[in-house]
């Protein structure tokens, strides 16, 4: 179980890191729209967001789905690390206790999934082998 | 309007663009569900899957000239609002079980939402 946590947690490290390299595309000037869109670093960045796709799915097979809020909630605090080290963005305190916030709403929404008893359905939902997934851009 | 404009780091235009979209990509979640209790590759889950990547695309295109008019963190500080969206879709849509827990975790993403949004000091 752990070891497939972990795999998730990577997905979603990975995913930050794409957004990243979406927002130095996003920085860029390019001569056509089209450009915008079709050039190396977004092409790499959607091709990562498609990696941990199917890593998150391979996770899913053993975490149950319930935990995602709490689990890539965790983006919600690498972002802006990776803003501020890899972007030179800058945050405000104010900024930051809001990302610590949100973070700790997603582990209570995550307590409140579990309480309804969506672990149960997700896990029954994976043995009759019926697809849930979830998308994140 | 400009006090609020000196606020936020976007235009009020650009704003209302992030949100419609965050609002779009929380839809890719139902049409995902819809696809999930469909049978697998009938006629439906093509759909509806087909509907997730629609929807996925769209964003995708969308995000993109978002990231231009704004900072990633700025951005990022308002994409939980999809799992508040995500919420009302499963009271209303699916009829699902909402209880405080998952109520109260809301309250407290917007409540962090609206403390990063405006953080720009």
């Amino acid at each position: 179980m752990i070891k497939y946590v972990a795999l998730w947690l990577f997905s979603v490290t990975v995913s930050s890191f794409a957004q990243v390299l979406l927002k130095k595309s996003a920085n860029k000037t390019y001569e056509s729209r089209i450009r915008e869109y079709l050039n190396p670093i977004v092409v790499i960045s959607y091709g990562i967001f498609f990696a941990s796709t199917i890593l998150t799915m391979v996770a899913l097979r053993v975490v149950p789905y319930a935990f995602s809020p709490m689990i890539e909630g965790v983006s919600y605090i690498l972002i802006p690390l990776f803003g501020v080290l890899m972007l030179k963005e800058k945050i405000s305190k104010r900024r930051w206790i809001g990302f610590m916030v949100i973070l700790l709403g997603c582990v209570i929404y995550t307590s409140g999934l579990s309480d309804s008893g969506a672990m149960k359905k997700t896990a029954a939902r994976t043995q009759t082998g019926n697809i849930q997934t979830e998308t994140e851009t | 309007m400009s006090k609020r404009k000196e606020r936020l780091e976007v235009s009020l235009k650009w704003f209302l663009i992030l949100h419609l979209s965050l609002m779009l990509n929380s839809l890719a979640g139902t049409a995902s569900k819809m696809a999930g209790r469909q049978k697998f590759l009938s006629l439906k889950f093509f759909f509806f899957y087909g509907l997730v990547l629609f929807i996925t695309f769209v964003f995708a295109l969308i995000w993109q000239q978002v990231l231009k008019h704004m900072s990633l963190t700025f951005a990022f500080t308002n994409k939980p609002i999809t799992m508040i969206y995500s919420l009302i879709w499963t009271a209303m849509i699916w009829r699902e079980p909402v209880n405080g827990k998952m109520v109260l975790g809301a309250l407290v993403i917007l409540a962090g939402i609206i403390l990063g949004v405006n953080g720009n000091d």
